[in-house]
């Protein structure tokens, strides 16, 4: 019997999207620093057109950051620092304002988390709708139709048209918020949507709605997904595709049954999913992990998680472990799973 | 002792702050202990009126011939009473209305907050002086009483809106429970968590209310008699300082001691602030 | 939003009538009852009926000086609804209004304009202050403006007059306008009235232009850090409409709120400057009638400077809601003064601004 919390949801998942699938979104040597600290060190990874791509790890690994340079967003003082991030083959890195102001919302659209307030307090959001029309005419020349298809995702999203558009944001709930915040960041009919959180602040009703509403969109739409979380439960109900993240570096990539499923796995991965309580099994079966995730400032030489991994050897407290992925491209980055493959299998 | 040990390393930081206390402090010293160090008389000593400043009169001379500087020291004792006395009055009434109305709600919260309306439209300047010509008087408490008449208002409200916020917290649920005495709650619940705004406010106050008064005693609103800031800029005005300038040290010396003392409250309050308020110690 | 209305009218008329009555017993209830005093007086003088006596003391205080003080109350406010505060003492025979009436333009001028000059500097220097706070601008100009915010306005006035007026004869420093000019709208006037006014307004605005630059700054620094600025740019919208309505807009919006409730204390503020240059605006009257015992026209001019103030509070609360359209949600009902404070919403600053 299978007691694995998170894996039992997922007796039979499939998943992963075909290898034919083009590339539509790509992170290459991608590095963001804030002064001397590396946010995010040295990420790759691909995301494929149709994707939902999860990029999951704790608090401030680093995961809201590379998401936020998705959009050329990254808070300032933080820059890129390293690599390019390209979008249907673009560089997003070297954009200016202007063309990145295009970009957004019409190409990759992001919905912040819910408990940001997305919404000028003193705008109708209808006006604000308005002003995302008005600021990509091409998309939708006519504003009538715009406004149309708007309230057509709005009834995606299962919220009335008419109480939402003349209304202010402190009318809405929370779950409501971020409903329309999804409707909102779709409506130019971007080809990338990415999420922060979407279900962290929620209630358990409205995380089982946004969750719903996500899959019903991606089914309709075709947009490709990629959604931030540290919650492996929302991992295993929506990705097809995972990234894991600790101190800023990759540590696994993969597709959700070679995460939760292969046995070849990152131990640090392998602890989350021991770390994840369950209604059902036994309680000597959660293990949280000892130790604490170092600090920016004070990284350990060689492997980020040597301290606190039980299979810790000489060669981890030395050389940062690379990622080596195998032949299906589920990637790991440590010395000791990844022992016995050569750097001549190694493909990122 | 953490909270002492914190607000020093906030003074220490903020140099202006840290200046600001030590200036408060010598001012209250000398209020206290100026009488036994200065004398003043009303009558012309002899001397000789609008010395420029020397070692036997540091700040000069005014136009009777005295000392200005053993005039400002007397001085600094009445104004400071008034200041601190109106202050009180002004946190007493405030925080008790604020609190009380907060907590209550209801019919009497609105009663309490229409009444408080009506103080806090009333033009305060124009009514105090209106009422200080009426009574004529020199207690300074009495002075005080009136120039707190509408300045309570605008804190009271302030301390409302936060006590109805905590009303509905969860420790004032747990204090109910335990059938904890309403003064309980209102004293040692509420109050301590309002505790930090009304620091602040307390020393603005004072700033107001040495405001006030000076300006009562320079349009000669208030009478004159007795040695204090105000009435010195006012004696000053009608003995003709405006129009020459030997008396330029008699006129500005009582203008540099108000300066002073309330630019030091603004900038200590500020300390305060940054005490109660972490957020803003990333300045 | 009717509800919303016939509110502020009540309350606005409750508080006339509340200063009303404060009027009326502060005149007989006081130490030193003023009415008994001017009969004392009178009859004193001599040569004069008790008949008589109590005409003048009528026709004065627009109320019979003796009879039940109920009836006397009722006179009392009865008069003053129908606009009639008895005459002046020293200038009997010329009614109480009238001479208000002359003085309210100067005062409106005065401050008005004043208040314009310092809320759009402040305007200016604030976005600067929040848009580059580590520039050496920003020190310096916060520094000076924090020193300033602190100094007394009459204290700024006397500096001025001493400086500018006396020694070095720039400015005028009594009267509204030059004895020569005809008044009218014609431009020797109008400038002869703007270089009277000169330094006076130069007084207020010192003074007060820190308070709203440290307020603006403060309203501009909470917006640029907020959630829906963010989201806005992660929409595409431009530079130009993000800083427009997004920036802009939202943080004017409690700056809209303090300048809108700075216009009722301007009538109650020119006190001190319009006395000190002898500008005889409403603060001035106020005053000369103190100094003169002249207390019917005191209690008019405190009245009125009352009713001012309770006008423009109400003429506010009118536009406001069309500025910020969440005050008429019942569930978020902000007060006013629950708004960032800037210098002017803290106890004791309120009787500073006064």
């Amino acid at each position: 019997m299978n007691t694995h919390p998170v894996t039992a949801l997922h007796a039979d998942a499939s998943g992963g999207t075909r290898q034919t699938a083009p590339t539509i979104l790509e992170v290459d040597e991608v590095s963001v620093e804030f002064g001397r600290l590396r946010a995010v060190d040295t990420v790759s990874l691909t995301v494929r057109e149709g994707d939902i791509y999860a990029l999951a790890g704790e608090s401030g690994c680093g995961k809201s950051t590379l998401a936020y340079s998705l959009l050329g967003m990254v808070p300032p003082p933080g820059v890129v620092a390293t690599g390019q991030i390209r979008y249907r083959g673009r560089n997003l890195t070297t954009m200016d304002r202007r063309e990145l102001d295009q970009l957004r919302a019409a190409e990759v659209s992001m919905v912040f988390q819910a408990a940001m307030n997305a919404f000028n307090p003193v705008i109708t959001i209808g006006t604000q709708v308005e002003h995302v029309l008005e600021a990509h005419p091409d998309s939708f020349p006519n504003r009538r139709e715009g406004r149309e298809y708007f309230e057509y995702l709005l009834r995606l999203v299962r919220l009335d048209p008419q109480t939402v558009w003349n209304g202010y944001e402190s009318r809405l709930s929370g779950g409501m918020k971020q409903r329309v915040a999804i409707a909102l960041a779709l409506l130019l009919r971007p080809s990338v949507l990415v999420l922060d959180e979407p279900t962290t602040a929620l209630d358990i009703l409205n995380q089982r709605l946004v969750i719903d509403i996500l899959n019903d969109l991606h089914e309709k739409l075709g947009v490709t997904i990629i959604f931030i979380t540290h919650d492996l439960a929302l991992v295993a109900e929506l990705a097809n595709r995972v990234a894991v993240m600790y101190a800023g570096r990759l540590v696994e990539t993969g597709t959700i049954d070679e995460i939760f499923y292969d046995e070849r796995r990152h131990p640090y991965v392998s602890a989350l999913i021991r770390a994840v309580p369950s209604v059902t099994a036994d309680t000597s079966l959660i293990k949280p992990i000892a130790g604490r995730v170092p600090s920016l400032a004070e990284l350990p030489k060689g492997c980020r998680f040597a301290p606190r991994c039980a299979l810790a050897e000489e060669i981890c407290q030395e050389i940062d472990p690379p990622l080596l992925a195998d032949a299906s491209g589920h990637g790991i980055a440590c010395h000791v799973v990844n022992a016995g493959m050569t750097t001549k299998g190694a493909v990122r | 002792m953490e909270f002492l040990k914190d607000f020093w390393r906030i003074l220490r930081e903020d140099k202006p702050a840290l200046v600001g206390g030590v200036v408060i402090l010598v001012y209250v010293l000398v209020a206290i202990f100026g009488h036994f160090f200065a004398h003043v008389s009303d009558l012309p000593s002899g001397g000789q009126a609008y010395l420029g400043p020397s070692l036997d009169h540091p700040l000069g001379t005014d136009f009777l011939g005295n000392d200005t500087l053993s005039e400002i020291v007397i001085g600094t004792r009445p104004v400071m009473i008034v200041g601190v006395v109106s202050a009180v009055i002004v946190i007493f009434v405030g925080v008790v209305v604020g609190l009380f109305s907060g907590y209550v709600g209801g019919f009497l919260d609105g009663l309490i907050m229409r009444i408080t309306d009506i103080f806090l439209t009333i033009p305060g300047l124009p009514l105090i002086i209106v009422i200080a010509s009426i009574i004529h008087t020199t207690n300074p408490f009495v002075l005080a009483i009136i120039l707190s008449v509408t300045a309570w208002a605008g804190l009271a409200r302030a301390v409302r809106a936060q006590a109805l916020s905590l009303r509905t917290s969860d420790f004032i649920d747990a204090a109910k429970v335990q059938n904890l005495p309403l003064t309980n709650l209102i004293g040692r619940q509420l109050l301590p968590n309002v505790g930090p705004y009304v620091a602040i406010s307390f020393l603005l106050a004072v700033t107001g209310a040495i405001y006030a008064q000076v300006g009562l005693f320079v349009l000669g609103v208030a009478p004159v008699s007795g040695t204090n800031w105000g009435i010195m800029i006012n004696l000053a005005m009608n003995q003709g300082a405006l129009y020459t300038s030997r008396s330029m040290l008699y006129l500005f010396a009582p203008m540099a001691a108000i300066v002073l003392l309330q630019v030091a409250l603004v900038y200590f309050s500020r300390a305060l602030d940054k005490l109660f308020n972490p957020r803003l110690r990333v300045q | 939003m009717l509800g919303y209305l016939a509110r502020r009218v009540l309350m606005a008329l409750v508080t006339i009538y509340v200063v009303v009555t404060i009027s009326f017993y502060m005149v007989r209830l006081m130490p030193g009852n003023p009415m008994q005093y001017l009969e004392a007086q009178l009859q004193q003088q001599g040569g004069v009926s008790p008949d008589q006596i109590r005409q003048q003391v009528e026709a004065i205080y627009g109320v019979m000086p003796s009879g039940p003080l109920w009836k006397q109350y009722l006179t009392y406010v009865g008069n003053v609804f129908r606009g009639d505060f008895g005459d002046s003492m020293l200038n009997p025979g010329q009614g109480v209004l009238s001479i208000i009436a002359s003085a309210l333009p100067w005062t409106v001028i005065l401050v008005g304009i004043s208040l314009i000059i310092s809320f759009v500097i402040g305007l200016v220097i604030g976005t600067i202050l929040a848009a580059y706070p580590d520039s050496t601008f920003s020190k310096v100009m916060t520094g000076v403006v924090s020193f300033l915010s602190a100094v007394p306005n009459y204290l700024i006035a006397i500096v001025l007059i001493y400086l500018l007026a006396d020694l070095n004869h720039l400015f005028p420093i009594t009267g509204a306008y030059s004895n020569n000019t005809e008044p009218g709208f014609n431009l020797p006037f109008i400038g002869s009235v703007l270089y009277h006014a000169a330094l006076p307004m130069a007084a207020y605005v010192i003074v007060s232009f820190g308070a709203w630059s440290l307020a603006m700054k403060g309203s501009v620094t909470t917006v640029l850090g907020a959630d829906y600025v963010r989201a806005a740019e992660a929409r595409g919208l431009g530079g130009r409409r993000v800083t427009q309505t997004y920036i802009g807009r939202n943080a004017m919006l409690p700056m809209i709120t303090n300048l809108a409730v700075s216009v009722g204390y301007m009538f109650g503020g020119s006190v001190f400057i319009e006395t000190y240059f002898s500008y005889p605006g409403l603060g001035f009257r106020l005053i000369s009638a103190v100094n003169s015992r002249d207390y019917s026209l005191m209690m008019g001019c405190f009245i009125l400077i009352t009713i001012a103030v309770v006008v423009s509070n109400f003429v506010v609360d009118l536009i406001y809601p069309v500025v910020d359209p969440r005050i008429l949600k019942p569930a978020s009902r902000k007060s006013r003064l629950t708004a960032p404070p800037p210098q002017a919403e803290l106890p004791g600053a309120e009787a500073m601004n006064a």
